[in-house]
């Protein structure tokens, strides 16, 4: 490439300043733009999460403004969409992680680990129940079950570990297509479905202390359970 | 026909571990018809497996009835709108 083909570069200060202010105007359009096509949904996302409207307003405004700063991180083919609800669940992540610091308060989390909260614990290491599982949700038609199930659930969402937390809430609840969430977590699709099943786990748990239901001891033993047919052809 | 029958009777003898885990990527969809078949053999003779699998579908149908709120909900306030709008206008160095 000759030194005429070069892009010009601005070489004085006055090309410099329009340069810049064409660059903060084509932001703020951006900007106004994914306000209009997602400035509700990040509003009721923000607010179902935070139930402040205060905050829930610092979300979205923090929110466009990370993704004015963060432009280029919206990769190829990813949705809009998506991509600004990732940025809104970390600022609400980090909400929560300064509210939890100011108001020093020692919420119990499980350990986000390798085989994940809602897991270890239930299962044996062969894989097997360490105790029956408790009779709750069983009745689906019942509204008073449906009615403590769903108030549970809205607490739970709140105190199981963030990182897991937005997996349900782009994932179950706004219903991003996984393809797109693996983009903006930058997971393989594996790693989203793992990940997935951990948080959901790690949801039921919390939601079964959350309605008290006990758990029960096993009454069958890992060691009377089935073998691999695979060792024993 | 003999190595789905190997495949199918290495499904049965999962453990329950491995039932729950093909049962939740079925809540998506994302599930072979084969690996379902050997889930809902295994759940009419454990008890907890039926249990627990039964508690994710509900949760899941309970998770996506909460985004149908989120997605239905109210609209950004007209108030609220205006702020972030002006503040949005007069770039980040100004919040």
């Amino acid at each position: 490439m000759t030194r005429a083909d070069a892009p010009r570069q601005p070489d004085s200060a006055a090309d410099r300043t329009t340069a810049s202010s064409d660059a903060a105007s084509a932001r703020a359009s951006a900007a106004a733009r994914w306000f209009a096509d997602h400035g509700d949904l990040l509003w009721r996302f923000a607010l179902a999460r935070t139930r402040s409207r205060d905050v829930a307003e610092e979300i979205v405004q923090e929110t466009l403004l990370a993704a004015i700063e963060n432009m280029g991180s919206l990769r190829e083919g990813s949705s809009e969409r998506a991509w600004l609800l990732s940025i809104a669940a970390h600022k609400i992540a980090d909400h929560f992680r300064r509210a939890r610091r100011t108001a020093s308060l020692d919420q119990v989390r499980e350990p986000d680990t390798a085989s994940g909260p809602g897991i270890t614990g239930i299962f044996t290491a062969s894989g097997f129940w360490t105790r029956r599982i408790a009779p709750w949700g069983q009745r689906e038609n019942d509204p008073g079950e449906t009615a403590e199930l769903l108030a549970a659930l809205r607490t739970c969402l709140d105190s199981i570990s963030p990182s897991l937390a937005e997996v349900i809430w782009l994932r179950d609840l706004l219903e991003v297509p996984g393809d797109e969430v693996c983009k903006v977590m930058s997971l393989t699709p594996t790693n989203l479905w793992t990940r997935t099943h951990r948080a959901r786990s790690a949801l039921r748990l919390c939601v079964e202390r959350a309605i008290g239901a006990a758990p029960q001891p096993t009454d069958r033993p890992d060691s009377s359970r089935q073998t691999d047919p695979s060792r024993n052809p | 026909m003999i190595r789905a029958l190997r495949e199918f009777l290495a499904i049965l003898n999962r453990p329950c571990r491995e039932h729950t885990e093909i049962y939740s990527r079925a809540l998506d969809g994302e599930q072979r018809r084969i690996a379902m078949i050997g889930v809902r053999i295994h759940m009419l003779y454990c008890k907890s497996c039926r249990r627990f699998n039964t508690q994710m579908r509900r949760l899941r149908a309970l998770t996506s009835r909460l985004g149908d709120e989120l997605r239905t909900g109210e609209s950004v306030p007209a108030d609220v709108r205006e702020r972030i709008a002006r503040n949005l206008g007069s770039g980040p160095e100004k919040i």
